[in-house]
């Protein structure tokens, strides 16, 4: 062995499932339409806490008042919590729910 | 009221005598509601602002929605916190004036006015057809009251969010 050198444990198949599933995008955090909060406030917040830039954060806006809810993000099932638990914090209606395959 | 940007980004309120009381009104009820458990808000109110819908379907329950609904109360009591700073500094009641509000806390305070409008709009179950601007001519009593604040800080929210 090499002095210096790190011993890494080695990964057992379960695991690497675990792993995969962790890190896979596979969660979607929805916004759903309320009557209170303003257009002009949501782009805010999508701008905010997604990163949108103003025209992506419009689109997204125009589909929850429109439809009824848009995907905002399709991410892993922690960053999705995260960002969900952000727009909760703005007062936004949002939820997280499993990405269809 | 005028609502100045200044360059650095900070806004200049000038408000008159029931403006600065209204706005006095809205951050004095809503940092108490911030201070108050979530489980122990009006129920309407408690599920606007910390609502659990969507927690089961996405399997957080138990302590994860426990601890859900704390990091949501956490952040509201930050806010409670701004709100005392700006109740200190608006004008004394029954005066007009000036309020400054820094552009690192405008975040705060746009968050802070819509918690308001939806506490306000859930205590009085308002759906689309009551915030109409037309439904307020109808309105009475304590329900109209919660209809003006709703407007009034809708339009503060909307200068400061097109400035």
């Amino acid at each position: 062995m090499i002095r210096g050198a790190i011993d890494l444990p080695e990964v057992l198949p379960e695991q690497k499932n675990d792993l995969s599933e962790a890190f896979a995008k596979g969660w979607r955090v929805l916004v759903w339409n309320d009557p209170v909060n303003l257009m002009s406030y949501v782009v805010f917040v999508f701008q905010k806490v997604l990163g949108f830039d103003e025209n992506k954060a419009k689109k997204h806006m125009l589909e929850v008042h429109e439809r009824g809810q848009s995907v905002v993000a399709i991410e892993t099932r922690e960053k999705s919590e995260f960002l969900c638990h952000r727009l909760q914090e703005f007062g936004l209606k949002s939820t997280i729910e499993a990405n269809p395959a | 009221m005028r609502i100045i940007r200044e360059k650095s980004g900070d806004r200049n309120f000038e408000l008159a005598v029931p403006e600065a009381a209204l706005l006095r009104q809205a951050l004095e009820s809503t940092a108490e509601a911030y201070r108050t458990n979530p489980g122990e808000l009006d129920p309407m109110v408690g599920n606007v602002w910390y609502g659990r819908a969507g927690l089961r379907e996405a399997g957080i329950r138990g302590e994860d929605a426990l601890h859900w609904i704390e990091g949501l109360h956490e952040v509201r009591l930050g806010r409670e916190k701004y709100a005392q700073n700006w109740l200190k500094k608006l004008p004394a009641v029954g005066q007009s004036g000036v309020w400054l509000l820094p552009v690192n806390e405008v975040d705060a305070f746009l968050a802070t006015l819509n918690d308001h409008r939806l506490r306000r709009a859930a205590e009085f179950d308002l759906g689309d057809g009551d915030l109409e601007v037309m439904a307020l001519e109808k309105a009475r009593g304590d329900k109209r009251i919660a209809l003006v604040e709703i407007h009034f800080l809708a339009w503060i929210m909307e200068t400061v969010l097109h400035q």
